[in-house]
Parts: C-alpha cells; sequence; structure tokens
C-alpha cells in the first residue's frame, strides 16, 4: 500500500532536479542537468564569430544543435532540436549582439521519460550561466493521461508506455505565456486545460530551481539574500 | 561598493532601479535594460549597486564583450597591412594599428610577433564594428599598457578578473606577503603573472585560480589560506 | 489617401511612360517605410533616452570602478611600481606629488645666477641700480670691452661668451 502511496504523490510531482553549473570548460556557460533518471548536458558559446551566411545585422544568429546518447540525430531529434530552437528564439534577446552567432547544444546523456522537458530546461540552464542576454528564463513541463485516464507529471520512461495522451508545454518567466505546446495522443479539450493549469504551477518550481541554483552558484551570502527576498514576496519570477 | 545581493533573473522588473531613477539619473550597467519606462534584466545573477546612481548585473560570464575603455589582455594573431589582429576573447579578432605605440613611426614600427601578449585598452567597442585596440594613452604614452614578456598566462571567468580588480581586494595583498611579483589582469578573463622563478610563477598562477569559485564573502577566508596553495 | 489601406498602382500601370516620376516617388515612399521599419526599434530608443533618466553603460570597468589591472609588488618591476605610486599619490592629494630633490632650489637659483644666465643676471640687475652704480659698473665692465677687437671662429666666440 505504501508503495502505490508514493506513486500517487509522485503522480502531481515533478521528479527531483538536480543540476551543475560549469561541467565542461571549454565553453561559455554548460550544466549537467537531471530530471529523475533523465540527464542531459547543456552548453552555450556566445557571443562568437558568425559565418557570413548567417550573418544579420538585426540580431544574433541562433545555432541550436540537439545530438543524442549514442550516433547521429535522426528525425526525431531534428524535431526535439527544431523545437528547442524555437523556444530560445522567442526568449533569446538576439538584438543585443547582431552580427554574431550564439550557440547552444544539447548532449542527451539518459533518456528516461521527459526527455523534451528536460533538454529545454537545461538549455535555459546554460543560457543563464552563459550569460546570454534573455527577454526571459523559460520552463518546461511534461505531463501525460495514462490508461487509468489519470494526469501523470514529469513521468519517467515506465510510465509513459501505456499512455493515452502526452502534452509539453513550455512557458516563460515573466507573463508566464505559453511558448510552446506538443500534443501526441487523444484528448478532449476539458484535459487538455487541466493539464495545461497543472503544467504552469509545476513551471513555478521550476523557476525556483533556477533561482536557487543560480543563487547557490554566487556564494553562500547570495543565497540567503535570495532566500529572505522570497519568503517576503512568494513567488518573485511569476509576479513580475 | 555596497555588498547588497539580492539574485534577479532574466525578464525580471528591477523596481529598485526605477525607484531611484525618479529623483535622479541612473547609470544602467550590463545586465539591464530599457523597456520604455521599466527597468528590465538581461542576466541572471545578483544586482549591484554602486553609489551614486550605478546599477548592474554582476553575472557569471565567461565570453568577453568588448566595452570602450576596458583594460584587457589580446594575444597577438597575425598582422595585416597596418593592422595587427588580436585575439580578445571576444565575438571578432580586434585590431590595433601600428602606430598606437610609445613612440612608434612610419618607419619604427613595434616589433609584435604572432603570439606576444599586450596589455591594451579598448578605444573603440561598437555591435557593428570590430573592437579597436591601443597601447598609448592620449598624451602618447605608454604607461602601463604595452607588450608583456615571459612570465605566465592563463584564462579564467570574467568574474574573477574583475574580482582581483575591486578596490581594496584583499587577494593581491594577501599574495604580496609572500612573494614580489608582477601581473597583469585583463577584464576580459585573462591573467597574466611573473615571478622571480618558473616555480613561484607557477604558485601564483594557482593560487589566484583557487579564487576562481569565491564569492565576495568567501574571498577573505580564502585569501588567509592562498600562502598554502602557493607552497603545495 | 484617408483610407487605411493605401491604393496600389499595379507594375503594369507604373511601367507606362507618362507614370515615369509617380513611379519614382512610390519606390521612394517604399525605400523610407523599409528603412522607418528597419531602425524604428534604435531610433525610438534613442529618442527616449534623450529625455529619461537612464544612461547605459556597458563597462564593468567603468560601473564597478575597477582599477587598472596592471600592477607590481615589492620591486618586481621597479618603472611599474612608480607609475602606481604617482597614480595613488595623486588619487590621495589630488595633486602632483613632489618629486624627490638632489639639489634644493636655493642651490639651483645660485648655479643658475652663476653659470647659467649671467647675462640675464647683469641686465637685471642694470635695471635696479642706481645710476651711481651704474656707472661704476660700466667702467668696471669697460677694461674688457675694450679690448682689442680681433677676429674670432664662431665657436670660439661661445667659449668666449662664458668666460665674460
Amino acid at each position: 500500500m505504501s508503495k502505490t502511496d508514493i506513486e500517487e504523490a509522485s503522480k502531481d510531482k515533478l521528479r527531483e532536479m538536480h543540476c551543475k553549473f560549469n561541467a565542461l570548460s571549454r565553453c561559455d556557460g554548460s550544466v549537467m542537468y537531471s530530471q529523475g533518471a533523465t540527464v542531459v548536458i547543456a552548453a552555450v558559446l556566445g557571443p562568437i564569430e558568425v559565418k557570413t551566411q548567417n550573418l544579420s545585422i538585426e540580431g544574433s544568429y541562433l545555432e541550436c544543435n540537439y545530438r543524442p546518447k549514442a550516433g547521429l540525430p535522426q528525425v526525431k531529434e531534428r524535431i526535439r532540436e527544431a523545437a528547442i530552437r524555437d523556444v530560445l528564439e522567442l526568449a533569446l534577446l538576439s538584438e543585443a549582439y547582431p552580427r554574431a552567432k550564439m550557440s547552444v547544444q544539447v548532449q542527451e546523456l539518459e533518456d528516461r521519460g521527459s526527455i523534451d522537458a528536460c533538454a529545454l530546461n537545461a538549455a535555459c540552464l546554460a543560457m543563464l550561466i552563459g550569460g546570454l542576454p534573455l527577454k526571459y528564463s523559460f520552463a518546461a513541463v511534461h505531463c501525460i493521461i495514462n490508461e487509468q485516464g489519470e494526469f501523470v507529471l514529469d513521468p519517467d520512461q515506465n510510465e509513459t508506455l501505456h499512455q493515452q495522451a502526452s502534452f509539453t508545454f513550455a512557458f516563460d518567466s515573466v507573463d508566464g505565456n505559453l511558448l510552446l505546446v506538443q500534443t501526441k495522443g487523444a484528448f478532449k479539450i476539458a484535459q487538455f486545460n487541466d493539464i495545461e493549469c497543472i503544467c504552469r504551477a509545476a513551471s513555478a518550481e521550476i523557476f525556483e530551481f533556477y533561482r536557487r541554483n543560480i543563487a547557490k552558484y554566487h556564494g553562500s551570502s547570495a543565497e540567503q539574500a535570495a532566500a529572505t527576498k522570497e519568503g517576503s514576496n512568494g513567488d518573485p519570477p511569476m509576479e513580475t | 561598493m555596497s555588498t547588497n545581493t539580492s539574485i534577479i533573473m532574466p525578464g525580471e522588473r528591477v523596481t529598485i532601479v526605477e525607484d531611484a531613477a525618479k529623483s535622479k539619473r541612473i547609470i544602467l550597467g550590463p545586465g539591464l535594460r530599457r523597456v520604455d519606462e521599466k527597468v528590465v534584466a538581461t542576466k541572471a545573477g545578483p544586482l549591484r549597486h554602486k553609489e551614486p546612481n550605478t546599477f548592474w548585473v554582476d553575472n557569471y560570464q565567461r565570453r568577453y564583450v568588448p566595452a570602450r575603455g576596458d583594460l584587457i589582455i589580446g594575444i597577438v594573431k597575425a598582422r595585416a597591412g597596418d593592422l595587427y589582429r588580436v585575439d580578445i576573447g571576444a565575438a571578432d579578432l580586434a585590431s590595433i594599428s601600428y602606430l598606437a605605440f610609445e613612440a612608434a613611426t612610419k618607419k619604427n614600427r613595434p616589433d609584435l610577433n604572432p603570439g606576444d601578449l599586450l596589455y591594451a585598452r579598448v578605444l573603440n567597442a561598437n555591435a557593428d564594428i570590430e573592437p579597436e585596440l591601443v597601447c598609448v594613452n592620449s598624451n602618447g604614452k605608454r604607461g602601463k599598457l604595452g607588450v608583456l614578456q615571459d612570465g605566465f598566462f592563463f584564462k579564467c571567468s570574467l568574474n574573477l578578473g574583475r574580482l582581483l580588480l575591486r578596490e581594496s581586494c584583499p587577494a593581491l595583498a594577501a599574495l604580496t606577503e609572500e612573494l614580489p611579483y608582477e601581473i597583469a589582469v585583463g577584464v576580459n578573463g585573462r591573467i597574466w603573472v611573473k615571478a622571480h622563478s618558473t616555480r613561484e610563477t607557477v604558485g601564483l598562477a594557482n593560487a589566484i585560480m583557487t579564487l576562481e569559485q569565491a564569492g565576495y564573502a568567501e574571498i577573505e577566508k580564502i585569501c588567509g589560506n592562498l600562502s598554502g596553495v602557493m607552497q603545495a | 489617401m484617408p483610407s487605411k489601406v493605401k491604393p496600389r498602382l499595379s507594375r503594369g500601370v507604373l511601367d507606362m511612360k507618362f507614370m515615369q516620376r509617380t513611379k519614382a516617388k512610390v519606390a521612394k515612399e517604399d525605400d523610407d517605410e523599409q528603412s522607418r521599419a528597419l531602425y524604428s526599434n534604435e531610433l525610438n530608443q534613442k529618442m527616449l533616452n534623450s529625455n529619461s533618466n537612464f544612461i547605459i553603460e556597458p563597462s564593468y570597468s567603468i560601473c564597478a570602478g575597477l582599477i587598472d589591472g596592471r600592477l607590481s609588488f615589492r620591486g618586481m618591476n621597479p618603472e611599474l611600481e612608480r607609475l602606481m605610486e604617482l597614480e595613488l599619490a595623486e588619487k590621495q592629494g589630488r595633486t602632483r606629488p613632489d618629486q624627490p630633490k638632489d639639489i634644493t632650489d636655493q642651490e639651483m637659483a645660485e648655479a643658475y645666477y652663476a653659470n647659467q644666465a649671467p647675462a640675464a643676471s647683469k641686465t637685471m640687475n642694470k635695471k635696479f641700480a642706481t645710476k651711481n652704480e651704474f656707472n661704476k659698473r660700466k667702467s668696471n665692465d669697460n677694461p674688457k670691452s675694450q679690448k682689442k677687437p680681433e677676429f674670432k671662429k664662431p665657436r670660439q666666440d661661445d667659449d668666449d661668451d662664458d668666460d665674460s
């Protein structure tokens, strides 16, 4: 019984998140990020020199690569890469560095469910630590409807085997606008709305995670200051 | 400099700055931008304030973005006609005219070779043109600028460079007690050190690199241990 | 053209001979609109900046008031340390520091009048001398000036000046 209780609890909770900044030494910012057993490494470079064919005088050129755990990227990975790129392009303040290139690399280390959301969150953390200029940070959340018709937030791979439908949402940190919606399977519009609400609520937790880890990276004194600030006015990233 | 360190995230409105702007002119440093009458952060990190009216975000960064007036260390890459191309760690190579050295004339060119280190000032930095450097001040004097001979060179985060260059930074003073040395710190995250022997120079470099992860608060503590690192 | 959607002339019409001037005008309008759209962001920003309380400063060094990063300690590079000292003194006193003197002002003045500028000292003395003294000096000077004039080479002439 106790085991099912834990499973019950985990259905509306995100799996545990961990991150390690600057795991790589030769890029401008990198992060090893895990959500449960799903692990990715994301790295950014920028602003760097751009090839003339991609040069734009209005804003920086964004390059995004997604590499699977082994082998070359196939169609599935290309789709994921395009989705990441679209979200990054929305968040990046590209006009800050015209005639330059921003490069984001995401390397999958272990896919145990919710890889789309995990890759997006890792890319966001990498951009934060790499000092790329952003309009806002963003958080992606994955949620499924299982065969019993229950919603499972941030599912593990074995929970997704008999899913009815799968959803990935990405939200921005300022207005909470939707940046990305990916759905698969059959569902009712009411279910969609419910899941969007659940995911939105979960995104706040991810933003909190970002802030906490950036603060930690900037030293313990900063962390304390941030903690007192958070205590006084609740949830700053969503509030603005 | 005040040490209030509240972490701000990209997109967040910075109301402290907006309030301050109501009564006086405000200088917005890197990491902050103005959207109409709002002040919004573009980078994640502690918000810093310097009296009377300067605000900026002290985010972690390794990539240098040139800004006019910065003192940087560059590596000469090539000679292109009247210019030398210098790698300063930014998106583009910077250029420096052969006339931008003390006592240089058309006949008397400075003797620079690829691989030489330059301690130079950024004369011109603009998103649309390549940065330009000089090795003389406005009086045509060399001052502290110029080629760095011998010594040991390494790269670090921009934050470490800035940390060392704060007025009254305890780290350099702590190292002075250990040995005589000479140092050049570029705000582009490059450091060059030189002491009397190779052994001392390398020890010095190691000691400085241990500061990489130090916050402003921890630095005093680490400085106490620097002598231990030097010996190792 | 009061309507919101601008009526556009078709290319066929614009290519007609009598429409050449209109064609140029339309092309110019298009160009203007494009460039306005291109720079609209920047222009707005700058125009707003001019009357706002914000100044953008992209340099960390200036914002944080960082010191120059070229330093030397305990005599590693004396030339550099001297520059640092000068700078420090300037910052503290806001005045140029006194350079160390090997010779006092008094000595300098004496030496100057004794060796370097006898001519100047004489002319100045003449100005302040009384008539009596002036005459006396003149008579003193006379024997020298009444030396038999003879031709001298310029270089020797210089030496002579020093002697006198």
